[in-house]
């Protein structure tokens, strides 16, 4: 089967000052659909910067992202944004909702942006939020969400365009464990049910035992890849 | 205090100076344009001064009829009262020099032994006229130029000069020059001196003076003196002060001021609220600044007095670039009016304004007060905030919507306090509570803006559909800065307002008058003096010359105007005669009180008059009341016959026919002849002929009635002129506070921005949904705008110009241009947003996603 997400040796390095920082050293990675990948690794290991590298979000230094076989370096802004919205979804760690719009909005706006009619849009965001179970919480604003909810909502917007990828950066990071286990079944099933692609970033090992592989990185560099043991 | 400033104070500045300079920019408007109208009035008034003390020297009082020459055997009179030390008389004459491009030339004709003892001259003879200098004075054709007026014009000794004077064209020769000291110096420079012999000749003075000048016997009491030259002169001249006539000049220049003062303390409504939004800017963004300082122990009000400081400091840095920004507007104001003033001290002293410190302290203090004013309110509310809230806050966007509905309870209380204030009488004769009802206009509609735009919110299925999820989320963006946007659309829907109110009552003013002139002038042509250079002049013309314009082929029939400032109970009034027995037989005025023919009957054969209306209203008299007018013969009764409609002058006009004018003032002099031509004679053709007729004797200007309709016009919208610069000063600082408006709310919404695009937003989305922002800002503003300009105007005209000139305007609303501002104004609001909507497609998404 074809990888759907690869990197090939890629690097990431920032410029601070006279200092370089090589946040991603030489990773290559294959990502099969479907597979459930978890990145682990301690703080400033490169996780995030691993996973905005595959959404697009920053450009390698060198190296190459490939989603669905297109060079990410080849892809103007516009059709990067589009690749965002309809193959990616990203989970954010502080959910990041739009605090003027609504629950249901805030699900809503991928599928607007997409250009969408409204009511279909409301339709479908109605659907993933009675999947995350908060349907009756459709018209509340994110200012008077739980932590557990706004990232529930986070990931009904992520899914909203259905996309292929679902890449999700310590989305559990902020909560308490029994929130953390929901948002996690959910993105398990997302994957498992859905059959989407997912990448997960974090630090915790409980979490990262869910997933098909588990990479880790140490200084930007991949250090194991292993299957999770059960 | 200084650390804090260094750490908290500076950085902030130095990061934001846009907004920063933009802020104090607002201030300085406002301040200016007080500044500009004080000083605009001042330097007038001291010209004015200046001239009147140059041309007086040493005397202490001066003898003037009513509008009229006077007696010269009244000179001996003076010379024989006790306590007179010298007397010198005047014969004072407007004239335009053809050789010097038509300058004009104030001549005085002077006793050249006597005169000594009043003015100073100092004589500049060349060698060879040293001989008897006097003797060549003597001659009729001698004139004494000033040394200035000499050299800016290429004039020199012996040089003939051709003056345009109200007696006809003459021919005279620089005979002399005079040192720039004393009266020299007067209307800087244009001033020449003649044998007062030949001024009376030229003049067409014989027997007559304009003025004779009194220099007391040292010590002796002037009050005394005074009395007793009026007690022997009688009560046909004046006897006064010379600096008494500084007075009248002051109520003359009201006008100009009246409607400028209204729309100054409107321009400082932009700038407040333009500081009103720097400070919250200033707070909101370091407010975790200020929580973490609070927590570790700084106290509340030092931190207060940390960021009023910042404010102040904006404020006087506003304020004291007003004060300068002010200078240039006068020098602008000055020059529009000038003109229309048509005095020749005016022009010449254009370029010395006076800016009292009382002017520039006040300007200040009106800056430094509206900051604080506007300032208050966010630090108070930024400090109420408890440390630890203030630390956790989490972005400016508070999710529970604040309510509308007190702010606009206040609004409401603003408005209906703008109707009761409007109808109040005016203090004294300011039209205070009018400026008063201007001001809570404004402010009272611009407190409806957040019920404005949270009513928006009906029109989201609209903006969804036309503008997509951008339009969505740019009113969700202007409903939760509700507060940012609000003001900034209040600075919009301020100046925009400005301007609208001003171009109605520049519309209305032009209809109300046009319909007037259209009235009452009824003549074919109109023949004024011509300048040199060909333009209408304002020399007058002798009567004389009627009775040769009716003998002119095709000249039907010819009336005169002949206007005159008086006063009227201390006030400068405009009194003008007409030909009555000649204007009855071809129309007849519009009348606000008494019946149109017994009054024009009466008028024709009576002692009576026609007043204004705004007369009329001013000094509360009506038809069947009698006024009693200073004349050459002493005060007159006059009957009022009828009240008129009269544009004439914002001071009043009193019109009576030209017999009853003339038995009193014995002026043989007209401003203006009205020529009836008689059927199917062609009107160029009768108009070549009067100005061949008079060729060489008098330059004639001669319009005809459509011609001069159109001058009016100009004349009307002239003063209002700087105006325009006003508000497009105000609109485009107004336009910049939607620019960093916008910015500020960019930098405060970089995560939103940042999940946007992280969500699958391009560039041009943002940039368009920021750009949708704006042009909503301009349509709620343009169009509150345009609400509050028209109410605006209702107070300008039917209060303010009521209530100081007692004018009656039409209502007239140029609406094309209206509509066409409102347009430019909603496409000048999308270029305003252009920067922040790059800003806004630039915002860097790793950043601002990344953290909490
Ligand atoms: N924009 C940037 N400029 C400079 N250095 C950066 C930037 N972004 C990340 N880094 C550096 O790159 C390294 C990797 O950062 P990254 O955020 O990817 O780590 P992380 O594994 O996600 O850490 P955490 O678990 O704390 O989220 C860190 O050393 C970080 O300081
Ligand atoms: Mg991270």
């Amino acid at each position: 089967m074809k990888a759907t997400l690869a990197l090939d040796q890629v690097s990431k390095e920032f410029r601070q000052g006279t200092q370089v920082v090589r946040a991603v050293d030489e990773v290559s990675l294959e990502i099969e659909a479907g597979e459930f990948v978890a990145i682990t690794g301690a703080s400033g290991s490169g996780k995030s910067t691993l996973l905005h590298l595959m959404a697009g979000l920053e450009t390698p230094s060198r190296g190459r992202v490939l989603v669905a076989g297109k060079d990410l370096a080849t892809l103007r802004d516009a059709e990067l944004a589009a690749l965002r919205l309809h193959t990616i979804g990203f989970v954010f760690q502080f959910f990041h909702l739009l605090p003027a719009l609504t629950a249901e909005e805030n699900v809503a706006l991928p599928l607007l942006l997409a250009g969408v009619a409204p009511r279909q849009a409301a339709a479908r965001a109605a659907e993933l939020l009675a999947w995350v179970q908060l349907a009756p919480r459709r018209t509340a604003r994110p200012a008077e969400l739980s932590g557990g909810e706004m990232q529930r909502v986070a990931l009904a917007r992520a899914l909203a365009n259905d996309p292929a990828i679902l890449l999700a950066d310590e989305p559990t990071g902020n909560l308490d464990s029994q929130n953390g286990r929901l948002v996690l079944d959910l993105l398990y099933r997302s994957c498992k049910e859905r059959g989407k692609t997912l990448v997960l970033a974090t630090h915790d090992r409980a979490v990262a035992a869910r997933a098909d592989r588990v990479v880790e990185l140490q200084d930007g560099a991949v250090v194991s890849i292993s299957a999770a043991e059960r | 205090m200084w650390a804090l400033w260094r750490l908290i104070s500076l950085p902030h500045v130095r990061q934001h100076r846009g907004r920063v300079v933009l802020a104090a920019a607002g201030i300085a408007l406002g301040v200016a344009v007080f500044v500009a109208v004080r000083v605009t009035n001042v330097s007038t008034l001291r010209a004015f001064a200046r001239t009147v003390d140059a041309i007086a020297g040493r005397a202490s009082l001066e003898i003037t009829g009513y509008g009229a020459p006077i007696d010269e055997r009244l000179l001996t009179v003076v010379r024989r009262t006790p306590g007179v030390a010298a007397a010198a008389p005047l014969v004072l004459a407007d004239v335009l020099v053809q050789e010097a491009e038509g300058a004009p030339l104030l001549v005085a004709g002077i006793d050249l032994v006597t005169d000594r003892a009043v003015r100073d001259y100092t004589f500049a003879w060349q060698e060879t006229d040293r001989r008897d200098p006097l003797a060549l004075l003597t001659q009729p054709d001698a004139l004494v130029l000033s040394t200035r007026f000499a050299r800016r014009y290429g004039l020199r000794l012996g040089d003939p000069v051709h003056v345009h004077t109200a007696q006809g064209t003459r021919r005279l020769v620089v005979r002399g020059l005079l040192r720039p000291t004393g009266a020299a110096e007067a209307l800087g420079g244009h001033f020449a001196v003649m044998d007062i012999a030949a001024a009376q000749l030229l003049f067409h003075r014989l027997g007559r003076l304009d003025r004779i000048d009194v220099v007391p016997q040292a010590g002796f009491p002037l009050d005394a003196l005074q009395a007793a030259l009026q007690q022997r002169l009688g009560p046909g001249v004046q006897v006064r002060r010379p600096q008494a006539r500084n007075r009248t000049v002051e109520k003359m220049l009201r006008s100009f001021h009246v409607n400028l003062t209204a729309l100054s303390l409107i321009a400082l409504i932009v700038g407040l609220f333009l500081i009103y939004n720097s400070t919250t800017s200033a707070v909101v963004q370091r407010r975790r600044e200020l929580g973490i300082l609070r927590a570790l122990g700084v106290a509340r009000r030092r931190l207060r007095r940390l960021i009023l400081g910042e404010a102040l400091l904006l404020g006087a840095v506003g304020s004291v670039a007003g004060v300068g920004l002010g200078l240039l507007l006068a020098r602008l104001a000055l020059w529009l009016v000038a003109p229309a003033i048509t005095a020749l001290f005016l022009r010449e002293h254009l370029d010395r304004l006076v800016l009292t410190p009382g002017t520039a302290l006040a300007g200040v203090a009106l800056g430094l007060g509206t900051t604080l004013g506007a300032a208050a309110w966010p630090v108070r509310e930024a400090l109420r905030v408890a440390p630890l809230d203030a630390l956790q806050q989490r972005g400016v966007y508070t999710p529970r919507q604040a309510p509308v509905w007190p702010v606009t309870l206040v609004g409401l209380g603003l408005l209906a306090a703008a109707y009761g204030l409007s109808q109040l009488p005016p203090l004294g004769e300011v039209a205070l509570f009018g400026y008063l009802a201007c001001l809570a206009l404004v402010l009272g509609l611009s407190c409806l803006v957040p019920l404005l735009l949270r009513a928006l919110g009906v029109a989201r299925p609209l903006l969804l559909r036309g503008g997509g999820v951008e339009g969505l989320l740019a009113l969700d963006n202007l409903r939760y800065a509700l507060r940012r946007t609000t003001v900034a659309t209040a600075a919009l829907l301020t100046s925009f307002a400005m301007m609208i109110s001003v171009a109605i009552m520049i519309q209305s003013f032009k209809r109300t008058v046009y319909t007037w002139v259209e009235q009452t002038l009824r003549a074919d042509l109109l023949v004024h003096q011509a300048s040199p250079g060909g333009e209408r002049s304002g020399l007058s013309l002798p009567h004389a010359l009627r009775d040769e314009l009716l003998r002119l082929d095709g000249v039907r029939d010819v009336d005169s105007a002949r206007a005159l400032d008086i006063t009227y109970r201390g006030d400068p009034v405009l009194l003008v005669a007409v030909d009555f027995d000649v204007y009855a037989r071809y129309g007849t005025y519009p009348f606000a009180a008494g019946d149109p023919q017994a009054a024009m009957r009466q008028v024709l054969e009576a002692q009576a008059v026609l007043v204004s209306e705004n007369f009329s209203r001013r000094y509360r008299l009506g038809v069947g009341d009698t006024l009693v007018l200073p004349t050459p013969r002493g005060p007159q009764r006059f009957a009022i016959a009828g009240v008129v409609i009269d544009y004439s002058s914002e001071r009043g006009t009193i019109t009576m026919n030209r017999r009853t004018y003339v038995a009193f003032w014995d002026d043989p002099q007209v401003d203006a002849f009205g020529v009836f031509v008689a059927p199917g004679a062609d009107l160029d053709e009768v108009a070549q002929r009067i100005q061949r007729h008079f060729a060489g004797r008098y330059p004639l200007y001669v319009l005809t009635r459509g011609k001069f309709k159109e001058r009016v016009l100009e004349l009307v919208a002239q003063p209002f002129w700087v105006t325009y610069a006003l508000e497009i000063i105000a609109i485009a600082v107004a336009l910049l506070g939607v620019t960093t408006a916008l910015s500020a709310a960019i930098l405060e919404r970089t995560r939103e921005l940042g999940v946007l695009r992280a969500v699958g937003a391009t560039r041009q989305r943002l940039a368009r949904m920021v750009l949708l922002e704006g042009g909503l800002m301009g349509v709620v503003g343009g169009s509150s705008g345009l609400v509050a300009g028209f109410f605006l105007a209702l107070i300008l005209i039917y209060v303010i110009n009521r209530q100081v000139f007692g004018w009656t305007l039409q209502l007239t609303v140029p609406g094309w241009f209206a509509a066409a501002a409102f347009v430019l104004l909603v496409a000048a609001t999308l270029a305003a947003s252009w920067r922040p909507a790059q800003q806004a497609a630039r915002v860097p998404v790793v950043e601002a996603i990344q953290y909490e």
